[in-house]
């Protein structure tokens, strides 16, 4: 007993239960795709260990066991006693995972068919999706027998979605990162034109960012242990780790006084993040990811003012930032839906600003935000 | 019943530790959630001390770092009128409501701050020792 995989192979070729040669390279790759996945979904399932366990790979193992008639349907069968040998003890829970897999992979290939692509995938995810339909001619398709995509047909493969799917998923996805950390270290290189600084992150461990020799010997050398700002494009793996720095928008110390606040300010937006739903006699949603993001990428963007920020949770899942300045009582409100709202009242006046919604931290918003904090209104 | 009268009784207000920070409570607890349909919860000075009126909320499985409050005056500042609204059966008469119903939902979050401000200027009644808030007042 396990689970049955069925690929109906579409075209002239096929009929008569025929399954050329130079298409079988694609039972190993269907098998190879499926093995990525479940090592993705073991590894999310366990996240205290870094790899999965030996003999994982061999527990997912794939039999033909018949091409059915019809065209050329092969039969490709996961066994629970070959995975339970291959793996003792953990059958019930591969199962699970060859079944989560093969949905995954499922909505991959249906994804390529309506233009939804995932940022990135990982390299065997790749290795495999490379070799899985290379033998398909132009009007031939695999489809995944008893499957359903988003248009209520059933899900296929064919060499239009195989291109697309190969040259628009790549290992890497580029994305911006405007956060805070410390500096560590410094370096010039031996011509003296290029150099780095390295600054330690909570998000992105260690950095290396790329700077003018000029720029690292007079304003970095000799503070290390200061906070830095940055504002970098970079490119990331499929697991979000960083990978490298594709610009430099901008890096710059903050004064160690204002760094100090900036890391309480930190510190509490992370003890906001580990609320569990329920935190408020019950009610307290649990901060969405979008408020905590960019409750950080304000601290960086604006840290001059952190000595002043008080930073709280609300009920609905956002964080706010509460706050005095040039004559007002401000609160920048970050939203679960990855808004942003700014609203205040004059301290010895009777003006007001009524809540003011904002997409996201824009340039609108901290145009908006600049102009309060330097008492233009 | 008939609104409250005097403008100088002060009704507490406990605040939850999640919504103060370094000892400055956040403007959120002065104003009423989704759920509390614009009736925010107080208890009233006459019927109850600062102390008193803690520990019953603890009792009655609420989460609370520290009572501030607002006198009826301050509340109809903002035209918002108090009620009482006693609770016998969380054993508390001391209980009064502040009507925020004459106002949008929208306008609740700069009347709660400013309502904070004049809370703050007033001092924590509960614990007594000075904080933070106080002294930047």
């Amino acid at each position: 007993m396990g689970k049955s995989f069925k690929l109906r192979y579409e075209g002239a070729r096929f009929n008569g239960t025929r399954l050329p040669v130079d298409v079988l390279t694609d039972l190993p790759a269907f098998r190879d795709l499926l093995v990525a996945y479940a090592k993705d979904e073991w590894r999310a399932l366990h996240a205290d260990r870094q790899r999965v366990p030996k003999g994982f790979d061999k527990s997912i193992s794939l039999d033909l066991i018949a091409i059915e008639d019809g065209s050329a349907i092969p039969n490709l069968d996961w066994d629970r006693s070959t995975a339970q040998a291959a793996l003792p003890g953990f059958v019930d829970q591969l199962e699970s995972i060859v079944d989560s897999s093969f949905g995954q992979l499922v909505a991959l290939i249906d994804g390529a068919g309506h233009g939804q692509f995932p940022k990135s995938l990982g390299s065997e995810h790749i290795r495999a999706l490379n070799k899985l339909g290379s033998g398909l001619r132009n009007s031939e398709r695999i489809e995944f027998v008893g499957t359903k995509g988003a248009d209520g047909g059933v899900v296929y493969l064919d060499s239009v979605r195989r291109k697309a799917l190969i040259t628009r998923v790549r290992e890497t996805y580029q994305s911006r990162i405007e956060s805070v950390g410390t500096l560590r270290g410094t370096q010039i290189d031996d011509v003296g034109v290029g150099g780095h600084i390295l600054v330690s992150t909570s998000t992105y461990k260690e950095i290396k960012i790329p700077l003018e020799a000029d720029r690292v010997k007079d304003e970095f050398d000799g503070n290390i242990e200061s906070e830095v700002q940055f504002d970098l494009q970079v490119e990331m793996d499929n697991n979000d780790q960083l990978r490298s720095i594709v610009e430099v928008f901008d890096v710059g110390l903050i004064d160690a006084e204002i760094g100090a606040h900036v890391q309480r300010c930190r510190t509490r937006i992370e003890e906001i993040g580990r609320l569990e739903p329920g935190w408020h006699d019950g009610s307290g949603d649990k901060i969405a990811p979008a408020a905590l993001e960019n409750a950080f990428r304000f601290l960086s963007r604006r840290p001059s003012l952190s000595r002043t920020y008080k930073v709280y949770p609300t009920l609905e899942g956002g964080i706010t930032f509460e706050f005095e300045v040039e004559g007002w009582d401000l609160t920048v409100e970050f939203l679960g839906s990855g808004g942003v709202e700014l609203y205040g009242v004059e301290i010895e006046g009777n003006r007001e600003i009524a809540p003011t919604p904002f997409i996201d931290l824009s340039a609108d918003f901290l145009n908006e935000f600049d102009n309060r904090v330097k008492g233009q209104n | 019943m008939q609104p409250l009268s005097d403008h100088d009784e002060v009704l507490f207000r406990q605040i939850h530790p999640g919504f103060v920070e370094d000892g400055v409570p956040s403007s959120q607890p002065f104003r009423p959630t989704p759920k509390d349909q614009n009736k925010l919860s107080v208890d009233r000075s006459s019927a109850i001390t600062p102390e008193a009126s803690f520990t019953l909320f603890q009792e009655n499985g609420g989460a609370t770092i520290a009572v501030y409050g607002l006198s009826v005056g301050d509340f109809a500042s903002e035209a918002i009128i108090c009620h009482p609204d006693p609770l016998p059966e969380l054993n508390n008469p001391a209980h009064a409501i502040a009507d925020y119903s004459p106002h949008k939902t929208s306008q609740h979050k700069t009347i709660a701050k400013r309502l904070k401000r004049l809370a703050i200027a007033r001092g924590c009644f509960h614990p007594r020792a000075s904080t933070k808030a106080e002294e930047k007042t």
